[in-house]
């Protein structure tokens, strides 16, 4: 397995992703909680580590960037379009062209095969059945796991699915890659292996945003950011 | 995505739980073949008039009492009625007039219910049922008018164990001797005890009255016109083979109504089953459903593929309820050949259509809710990352 060679030019489109004045306050009881205070931040192409215990609003950020939640002031801007405006369907056609996605735990359909996983976002876009195929098996033997392409998820170690995952992630051949906690339920070896595709996704021009609380994770990023109680910093 | 992977994936989808899917499925198959069944004996029904009325002899049927209030108890029609319809005769064309009296014994064992059909010896049984074929014996001959004789359908023959020389008992001063049993017919005619007309109004204390009249026509397709102007000038009843035939149509469509009804229990148990499960379904892969949506899914896709799972369910049901009220069709009809002769039971074309077309209604109707419920997860509260 080597790191990702994707070259930048082969990346269908590398939109910028920025986000201003955004913030998230959540309705606790009587009162309200600050989950991420008003923040301006544009993430440049590379990997980025957003670092900060657990409950500082690091998810929350994702989960804005992502679009899967909306924030309570301010916007995400992806590339020209403001993805806070967008309704739910303009949305998932947004992350499916732009963004891949890898999670804590991998996140695998669980009826389908590595290889099926990995077309999954290539036959929602459509793609016929021959180019899907060819895609995921140039992307499984990537990760290397080319000779696992016929396994469910049940049938694959922790670190292989998360690389099922990653390659994933990669099929639409994404602009942005925001990974949450990639490596926090594997051993130390398998994180490095993750950490290692991640690094390569970024060295091929995208803009990888890596939520992590492991600081000597996070030390191997080109850019930082910490997050505590809410509050993002540079660094 | 293509409409073929969203099937293969809702497919993928419900083998997932192979033995829940299995009894969901199952319970949908005894649902519909319930429907099947049930709707299946008005089709029989149906065939056996259809196909029977052709080759049955009157063209109209001239009585006292309106069809809708069925076959008069005792024979009440004058039988001067057959000479006022002779003198009609030449100016409505009508060809043969055939003076018939019906008596229905019956008794609590369906199988020893028989009609017998009294009608002129001179004539005949081939002046009203012209397609009846001997197997044993003769038919009615003039002379029976006066000694008395019967000639007997299979059916009866064989429910009443009558044969050739067997004595018919019609009531304890009156009997008549089995001269001929006819063949086969897979049909009524098949329950029918025909006699000569006197000896049946005797022993029926009807001298002189008759259940009906037979008329045939020169032109068949003057009956509807023939019998308004026989009905008319004689202020009787006559109907025509279409009305009886639309007699028949609009009593099955009640009956039809009932059975619906009836087997409407099960279907609805079976989809409340179905959408049980999809709901169940639906909990169960939360994550999987956010997770969908995370990479790109739109909610219309995850909607589509709950209601495609629920669709597939219901039909698969729905195909082998086809395929069980089949088995149960054939079983039902061994029973009524053996008890009447006759198939009372009919898959038709237009049956299974409608057993498929419930079916795939059932889904849709069960896969309504949890499709609407999978499509508005939240992805955070789905991926369990608030």
């Amino acid at each position: 397995m080597t790191a990702m060679t994707t070259p930048a030019s082969s990346i269908a489109t590398t939109p910028t992703l920025s986000v201003h004045d955004l913030s998230r306050v959540y309705p606790s009881g009587d009162g309200q909680v600050q989950a991420l205070a008003p923040f301006t931040h544009a993430f440049p192409p590379g990997l980025t580590a957003v670092v900060g215990p657990s409950g500082s609003g690091k998810s929350t950020l994702l989960n804005l960037l992502a679009g899967f939640d909306t924030p309570t002031t301010g916007h995400v801007q992806v590339g020209d379009t403001d993805l806070t405006a967008l309704s739910e369907t303009s949305r998932a056609d947004l992350r499916l062209r732009h963004y891949g996605f890898v999670f804590q735990n991998h996140n695998l359909v669980s009826i389908l095969s590595a290889q099926e996983n990995v077309e999954f976002p290539l036959t929602l876009a459509g793609l016929p059945p021959r180019d899907r195929q060819e895609r995921a098996r140039e992307l499984l033997a990537l990760v290397g796991l080319e000779r696992r392409a016929d396994h469910l998820p049940s049938q694959l170690s922790g670190g292989e699915a998360q690389r099922v995952a990653i390659a994933r992630a990669l099929a639409g051949n994404p602009g942005v890659l925001l990974a949450d906690e990639p490596t926090g339920n594997l051993d130390t070896r398998t994180g490095e292996r993750i950490l290692a595709l991640l690094r390569g996704a970024a060295d091929a021009g995208r803009t990888v945003v890596l939520i992590t609380h492991d600081r000597d994770i996070a030390a191997q990023a080109d850019h930082h950011l910490s997050v505590r109680d809410g509050v993002v910093m540079p660094g | 995505m293509k409409a073929s992977d969203l099937w293969r994936l809702a497919w993928r989808g419900l083998t997932r739980r192979r033995v829940r899917t299995f009894l969901t499925a199952l319970g949908i198959t005894v649902a519909v073949a319930s429907m099947v069944i049930f709707l299946s004996l008005g089709e029989g029904i149906r065939k056996v008039f259809t196909s029977e009325l052709g080759g049955i002899g009157p063209d109209i049927q001239v009585s006292l009492t309106p069809l809708s209030q069925g076959l008069a108890l005792h024979p009440n029609l004058p039988q001067d009625t057959v000479k006022q319809l002779q003198a009609l005769a030449p100016e409505l064309g009508i060809q043969t007039v055939t003076p018939v009296v019906m008596a229905v014994r019956g008794g609590l064992d369906p199988t020893q219910s028989v009609v017998l059909y009294g009608l002129p010896a001179s004539g005949g049984i081939g002046a009203v049922f012209p397609n009846t074929a001997l197997a044993q014996g003769r038919l009615l001959l003039p002379a029976d008018e006066q000694t008395g004789a019967a000639v007997v359908g299979a059916k009866a023959a064989q429910n009443l164990r009558l044969g050739l020389g067997s004595t018919l008992n019609l009531n304890r001063r009156a009997s008549v001797k089995v001269v001929g049993v006819l063949a086969p017919q897979s049909g009524l005619v098949d329950n029918f005890i025909f006699m000569p007309l006197t000896p049946l109004q005797r022993s029926e204390g009807a001298e002189g009255r008759v259940s009906l009249v037979a008329v045939k026509l020169n032109d068949p397709r003057q009956a509807r016109a023939v019998a308004t102007s026989i009905s008319d000038r004689l202020n009787l009843e006559a109907a025509t083979q279409s009305d009886f035939l639309s007699f028949i149509e609009r009593a099955l469509r009640i009956s039809d109504a009932v059975r619906f009804g009836i087997s409407l229990i099960a279907l609805i148990v079976g989809g409340l089953a179905v959408a049980n499960t999809v709901m169940m379904g639906v909990f169960e892969r939360t994550r999987e459903f956010g997770t969908l949506r995370a990479i790109g899914a739109r909610p219309a896709f995850v909607r589509a593929l709950v209601l495609t799972e629920s669709l597939l369910l219901s039909l698969v049901g729905g195909v082998g309820g086809v395929l069980l009220g089949l088995v149960g069709i054939v079983i039902v009809n061994l029973y009524t050949q053996q008890l009447a002769g006759i198939d009372a039971a009919a898959l038709t074309p237009r049956l299974t259509l409608l057993a498929l077309g419930i079916s795939f209604l059932l889904g849709l109707l069960s896969g309504l809710l949890p499709a609407r419920n999978a499509s508005r997860l939240s992805i955070t509260d789905a991926l369990g990352r608030v």
